[in-house]
């Protein structure tokens, strides 16, 4: 499943795929794979994720 | 060990600590390692277990039809080589489709470079092997002709780097 969530937050704080990444020390392909939905990350990856944008864990990764 | 026995493993030495000198200048910032993120390490282990069971299956197959007395294209250690070459293909070719084999701090072209010039090295080894007629004796291919097949894996391994480059870059076009 898709997750518009993690897209849609990166797009807001006007980040590329590619800045998130490097950010939380992945390649580009693996934030892409997540937004896709092909790749779940581990809880400490969501974690760093989380923490670069600004969100919870339940906003970015919770399915409602 | 004859002169040839010694030849080979001292080139196999030298091949090994050159690709360990190349593994410094390929790397993109001062770190001693490769860094591969969680995704890619994923990918690496399912690679290197489709790889492994390829060199099981290639490699049981050549004792196989040793021992029931078929007739091989060559002597056994040549077909246990190239199933090893094939489980190594499998592996990094699985890899680079899924993109978890080129490293975090890893520089893409000088790997491709490097891979490319492999391939021109092991051709011309075999080209030489093949003028002098040392490829094939008594109707069966020599351990000569391991350098082609090398030489043909690093082939392999860069259409796969090119293509899988073509693949992504219509897909961000696409995107």
């Amino acid at each position: 499943m898709k997750n518009l969530k993690l897209k849609s937050a990166r797009a807001a704080l006007d980040l590329s795929q590619q800045d998130l990444a490097e950010k939380v020390s992945v390649s580009r392909q693996t934030i892409s794979a997540i937004e896709k939905g092909d790749y779940n990350p581990t809880i400490n990856l969501c974690r760093a994720i989380c923490k670069v944008l600004g969100k919870t864990l339940d906003e970015l990764f919770w399915e409602e | 060990m004859n002169l040839s026995g010694i030849l080979i493993l001292f080139s196999i030495i030298v091949g090994i600590l050159l690709a360990k000198l190349f593994q410094r200048k390929t790397r993109t910032d001062n770190s001693k390692k490769y860094r591969y993120d969680e995704r890619q390490e994923v990918v690496r282990g399912k690679g290197f277990k489709y790889g492994f069971f390829t060199i099981l299956i290639c490699n049981g197959l050549s004792v196989c039809l040793k021992i029931a007395e078929v007739p091989l294209f060559a002597e056994l250690e040549l077909p246990i080589i190239i199933g090893s070459f094939i489980g190594i293909g499998v592996w990094v070719v699985y890899c680079i489709w899924n993109e978890g084999y080129f490293a975090l701090n890893e520089n893409k072209g000088k790997i491709m470079i490097l891979f490319v010039t492999a391939a021109i090295m092991n051709f011309t080894v075999s080209t030489v092997a093949i003028v002098r007629g040392t490829i094939i004796q008594d109707g069966k291919l020599t351990y000569q002709s391991i350098n082609f097949f090398c030489g043909l894996l690093f082939i392999i391994i860069f259409l796969t780097m090119f293509l899988k480059k073509a693949y992504k870059d219509g897909k961000d076009e696409q995107e």
